[in-house]
């Protein structure tokens, strides 16, 4: 089978695409397939796809499944210039505070494509910070023998208070 | 240093490979495809910084390679190594990689989110890939501000990847469920889990060589650790039913399994010109002998799946160091191919 793009090599890379169901097969050469176009044609089956999913193409789509328009919200990122329509036509935000600009429109969007609409993975690195600092810090052994002491001596267990005394000193010792 | 991908045990079972993939994008800057020059360049530089400096020894297990210097056929060796995405190799802006000496984790800077981390480790080990690019999000993490919502997670170019960022997958070599046409099914199954079966080379590529490709599709509303999981569970019974089917061919196929096997080793010993595409389907006939205990593994001096790697064009071109033309390109993949079995 020869190539479709240059008809002249022999077809060894089959590429098969499917936008909204509608099937397109491609049969190319190795040269063909190498140069970028095809990676191109690759990228393009998805964004289409993505993009059919959201602009209604396909059976259901989200402008008319959920009603995207029905909230009310700005149009236009106010830090990067995009629109809604630019998303819903590409596929991709133009930057993260459009997630904010956005935000009642894209849970719509999200709750269709994803698990879920609220994120329970790893938290931000200043939120993983935070807690690291405010957590209770893990006590050392001689601090938590001190502590045990303060309570002896406040019941006036004095015989345990003395045994606690001697334990923090051999510890004192075994550090020295 | 042994790259990860020449390791020899993955020839050992269904699982080739774990891979885990984390998409972050830094606060104050619009997604790659509206970024400017300069911008690019501020960003390439402050994730380099993150990683590579004097307070982090890990830094100094990676390479930084700044992508439009590259050649085009090294790009594309790349590739397909895994180490870039065919996003990455294509553009024309200022895009990066920082990858270390085993090449088992790479950053990819400027694709279609700021920064991608990717750990990939051999076999059935997600856990691994998961702590290795874990390790990193947090290194990057200590000085670039991320760009993180507290109800979206981590904000990514597409809404396909928002919350944990997390792609993890793994790479399984089917040739029992492929030969008995039950991909397709596969597909349809998995994707009511959430889940997605690709070819070797992502979103759209053929299936070459009975290798696939499952991860996550669902990155939202699911913590890491249940993605994971989830992973795990649809993996191992593929795994299982990859393994029934190979068990059934052995008892009651013998023969015929040994005839492909050893026709499929013949071939690609004493060929002298071979396609990409015959390469890939022998060399998979070879690894299903090599995993069914029919010939041994000895007969290669690597591990199958990194033979697959080295008979793609890119790699071929690199080896021998100049471009070649597909008559070139297939003498030369049959010389290798005589090298590599003994």
């Amino acid at each position: 089978m020869l190539c479709d793009k240059c008809k002249t090599n022999q077809a060894t890379v089959h590429i098969r695409q499917n936008i909204n169901g509608k099937v397109r097969e491609y049969d190319l050469c190795d040269k063909c397939a190498a140069a970028s176009n095809i990676l191109n044609d690759v990228n393009m089956s998805f964004d289409n796809l993505f993009e059919g999913f959201l602009n209604g193409m396909g059976h259901g789509g989200m402008l008319y499944g959920d009603g995207l328009y029905s909230n009310k919200g700005t149009d236009v990122c106010s830090i990067c210039g995009s629109t809604f329509d630019d998303f819903v036509n590409g596929g991709r935000l133009g930057c993260p505070e459009c997630y904010d600009t956005f935000r009642d429109r894209l849970r719509g969007v999200l709750k269709n494509i994803q698990g879920g609409v609220r994120h329970t993975g790893k938290g931000s690195p200043e939120a993983r910070r935070i807690k690291a600092q405010t957590a209770p810090k893990e006590l050392t052994e001689e601090e938590k023998l001190k502590n045990e002491l303060d309570v002896a001596i406040k019941n006036e267990e004095y015989e345990k208070a003395a045994e606690l005394r001697d334990k923090i000193r051999a510890l004192k010792n075994k550090e020295e | 240093m042994t790259k990860w991908y020449e390791d020899k045990a993955l020839d050992s079972n269904v699982v080739l490979s774990s891979r885990v993939r984390l998409a972050r994008n830094i606060k104050g800057y619009p997604f790659s495809k509206r970024l400017t020059d300069e911008q690019a360049k501020k960003i390439v530089e402050e994730v380099k910084n993150s990683v590579i400096n004097d307070r982090t020894p890990i830094g100094k297990t990676f390479q930084y390679i700044y992508m439009p210097d590259l050649e085009r056929n090294a790009k594309l060796a790349m590739l397909e190594n895994h180490v870039v995405s065919p996003e990455l190799i294509q553009k024309q802006t200022p895009c990066a990689v920082l990858v270390n000496d085993d090449n088992s984790i790479n950053i990819l800077v400027n694709e279609e989110d700021h920064i991608r981390i990717q750990a990939m480790c051999p076999g059935y080990n997600i856990e691994k890939a998961w702590e290795d690019a874990d390790r990193i999000d947090n290194l990057i993490g200590e000085s670039v501000k991320y760009a993180y919502d507290e109800e979206f997670g981590f904000l990514t170019a597409c809404v396909t990847n928002v919350g944990t960022g997390l792609r993890a997958s793994f790479m399984l070599h089917l040739p029992m469920l492929e030969s008995n046409g039950r991909i397709a099914e596969l597909a349809n199954s998995v994707s009511k889990f959430g889940m997605t079966i690709r070819g070797i080379y992502g979103e759209g590529s053929k299936p070459l060589g009975a290798i696939y490709q499952i991860s996550n599709q669902v990155t939202l509303g699911k913590s890491e650790k249940e993605i994971m999981d989830l992973l795990k569970n649809i993996t191992s019974q593929i795994i299982d039913k990859e393994n029934a089917l190979r068990e059934l061919a052995i008892k009651n196929q013998h023969t015929e399994l040994e005839d492909t096997v050893y026709r499929a080793l013949g071939t690609l010993k004493y060929c002298v010109k071979i396609n990409s595409a015959e390469a890939m389907s022998l060399l998979s006939k070879v690894r299903l002998g090599i995993v069914s205990g029919i010939i041994d593994p000895g007969c290669c001096k690597s591990n199958i799946y990194n033979v697959m790697m080295n008979v793609q064009s890119g790699n071929l071109q690199s080896r021998i160091g100049h471009s070649a033309n597909e008559s070139e390109r297939d003498i030369a993949r049959a010389k290798y191919l005589k090298e590599i079995f003994v």
